[in-house]
């Protein structure tokens, strides 16, 4: 038998790997193994595939693979340098491995290995997680994750806890050999009528190429309300892939900020399930692409009950020959009536290189809905760059103010004063390299 | 201090100023009026370099330089002012850091040190008085959700703070209520000096009953077709712009 183009290396490791997993449950062994069988069947996505059109993963396919990452001390100056930065609690993972001795764990949270939680907490598991219908299938990379994860985490927020501080799950790439597989899991399980914020954020230690293939699946439950940020900023020869899996029962409220600014080909998507009544999710989003960037959104908000709510608003500036991706698809089912939700994409483009494909998909099997969409690209208006420059600003300080407001837009207000600065300082570092060559247009 | 000569200026393929001849001297105040479509907005715009209006002929002299020839940011960092009829809202930007980066940029090309934070405050809330604004405005971003008479009033705070030699205020009036157009006018008044030019275009007198012009021009189908002083604006008051046609 033959197999698909750029499976061998990671069916080859797996059976490597599988011998280290005498100590899990066979439930999950399992599991695993059907993961990695799902995956030899189908391969890697291809262009041909609509939800692949835009985004051609042949360079990560035919990438050669190191499968056991060489120890970087890089990680340990990481780790500092980020609790330096950041005020809360810290759950670390290096090399896409959770590292428990550098985190740290608030009251009235619970954070387990995936292995000890599968044996310990398997009910639990089963129930919230792990979800498979005919509906929703295993990509490629969803079974990569599943058939290799290890030290993965799950997060137990208990009941009616709220919880003010930040935590956050922090994805290290520091490995001395180039093109290492990470793929850090976690599970989430925010209790009924609980509150927390979870902070997501993806960094490098050095700038060798590696893949990051990383896998969450949050539930929410009953009146839970969960604030989440993602700060993709891996380094810029990394590919990162991700996938969220969010579901929410009834009166539940998400809300999250994507800020994707890192890796040279990234593909983020997320998944929310409105799975009861009365439930609400606001996803923001942020892209900044420079040079030969591609920063691939992928959104799928799938309203199952009544009366919920949501929103997607994702802005992105692209420079250079950058490309962004933008696809949301708002599914309202039949029986989700009085459904409100809204989408918009706005792109701000600072060369004649960039390029941006943004794809709305509304299906609506209700009857009794309020939907919209929207989706803009374009330069800046040359009216706000005149009336800046009739003021004694120059065109690159102009055009730089302008792309500023419209990134700012979007993080103000939205975090506690030292967080939101921080995100100030990352949008406008990375501003800065988006304008490294701007050229005058006149 | 600005001499207009002979100045044909088009937007695409229409011609909306044919030849227009305007002298204005240091500290003196201009006002042009005129009918609407009568390319008063137009000929602001020019002066101020904005790069949909193609001047096809005629010279504008500024200072003794060819104003024509100045890039927008060095026309404003010369001392040239537009006050717009339709203010942009800058979403995001907020008032203060857009006017202490307009501030600085011009003292920059000025060869001047740039105020840091404190100092640009201190000069800021100074200047805010002219036009009686609170601190609130410095927050928000720049016009964005600003009623009309706030965003004139935030017209000639800039004015105020970017100190200009020339300084063209486009229909400040229009869109204002009595009490925002005195508050305006006050400004506008208090930034009279003997060294700063003003041109105020305008549809209507009301204006001018606050401020009081040296000359008044009358611009009709691109053309100044009457000059005179101040008299000349209460005529039209009354009268209108249609017994000027023949």
């Amino acid at each position: 038998m033959t197999e698909l183009a750029g499976t061998k290396q990671y069916l080859d490791a797996f059976e490597h790997f599988r011998g280290h997993l005498k100590e899990e449950p066979s439930w999950l062994r399992e599991m695993r193994v059907e993961a990695i069988a799902h995956f030899a069947e189908q391969g890697f996505p291809s262009t041909r595939q609509d939800a692949w059109r835009y985004t051609d993963m042949a360079k990560v396919r035919d990438s050669e693979i190191a499968f056991d990452p060489v120890s970087d001390a890089s990680a340990y100056g990481e780790i500092k340098k980020f609790k330096q930065t950041h005020k809360g609690f810290f759950l670390f993972f290096i090399n896409g491995q959770y590292a428990e001795n550098y985190s740290s764990i608030p009251q009235g949270v619970r954070v387990l290995g995936l292995r000890e939680a599968a044996a310990s907490e398997e009910k639990l598991l089963k129930k919230y997680f792990f979800c498979k219908t005919s509906e929703i299938k295993r990509d490629a990379f969803e079974a990569l994750n599943e058939a290799f994860f290890d030290r993965g985490i799950f997060i137990h927020v208990s009941e009616r806890k709220k919880l003010v501080e930040q935590i956050h799950i922090v994805s290290i790439a520091a490995s001395d050999n180039d093109q290492v597989f990470l793929t850090p899991r976690v599970l989430a399980l925010v209790g009924r009528d609980s509150q927390a914020t979870f902070v997501e954020s993806y960094v490098a230690g050095n700038d060798r190429p590696y893949f990051t293939n990383a896998f969450a699946e949050i539930f929410l439950d009953e009146d839970a309300i969960l604030e989440h940020f993602k700060i993709q900023q891996e380094g810029k020869n990394a590919f990162h892939v991700a996938k969220k899996h969010i579901r929410q029962a009834g009166g539940s409220s998400f809300a999250s900020m994507t800020l994707s600014l890192g890796a040279r080909l990234m593909r983020d998507e997320s998944r929310v399930e409105l799975a009861g009544p009365e439930a609400q999710s606001h996803l923001k989003g942020l892209y900044l692409a420079e040079q030969e960037q591609l920063l691939d959104h992928h959104l799928f908000m799938d309203h199952q009950q009544p009366s919920c709510r949501s929103r997607q608003l994702f802005k992105g500036i692209l420079s250079g020959n950058s490309r962004g991706v933008f696809s949301g698809k708002i599914l309202v089912r039949r029986g989700a009536q009085q459904t409100d939700a809204q989408q918009t994409n706005r792109n701000l483009f600072l060369s004649d290189g960039a390029k941006v494909d943004t794809q709305p998909q509304l299906e609506i099997l209700a009857d009794d809905v309020k939907c919209s969409h929207g989706a803009a690209v374009g330069r800046l208006e040359e009216d706000s760059v005149f009336y800046l420059k009739s003021r004694g600003i120059s065109e690159k300080k102009a055009n730089y103010m302008l792309a500023q407001g419209f990134a700012q837009e979007m993080i103000r207000d939205i975090a506690p004063g030292s967080f939101e600065d921080l995100l100030v300082r990352f949008v406008n570092e990375k501003l800065e390299k988006q304008f490294a060559d701007f050229e005058d247009p006149k | 201090m600005l001499e207009i000569k002979n100045l044909h200026v088009s937007v695409g393929d229409v011609e909306i100023l044919k030849g227009i001849d305007l002298k204005v001297e240091g500290g003196e105040v201009h006002a042009v009026m005129g009918p609407n479509g009568s390319g008063k907005s137009t000929l602001t715009r020019v002066l101020a370099g904005h790069p949909a209006y193609v001047v096809t002929e005629g010279h504008v002299t500024y200072e003794g330089k060819n104003l024509l020839d100045l890039s927008v940011e060095d026309r404003a960092r010369q001392g040239v002012f537009l006050a717009f009829q339709y203010p942009i809202d800058i979403p995001g930007v907020n008032n203060a850091y857009f006017l202490k980066t307009a501030v600085n940029e011009i003292r920059k090309a000025k060869g001047l040190e740039e105020l840091d934070a404190m100092e640009f405050l201190e000069f800021l809330k100074e200047k805010m008085k002219i036009v009686e604004m609170d601190e609130g405005f410095l927050n928000r971003p720049v016009n964005e959700g600003f009623s009309g008479g706030e965003k004139k009033r935030n017209e000639i705070l800039q004015m105020a703070v970017l100190n200009p030699k020339l300084a063209i205020l486009d229909e400040t009036d229009s869109g204002l209520d009595i009490d925002a157009l005195k508050i305006v006018s006050e400004g506008v008044n208090r930034l009279r000096r003997p060294d700063r030019s003003i041109i105020l275009v305008t549809h209507y007198q009301r204006m001018l009953n606050y401020i009081t012009p040296d000359f008044v021009h009358v611009l009709m189908g691109g053309k100044i077709v009457k000059s005179g002083g101040k008299d000349l604006a209460l005529q039209l008051e009354a009268k209108g712009y249609e017994w000027m046609k023949d």
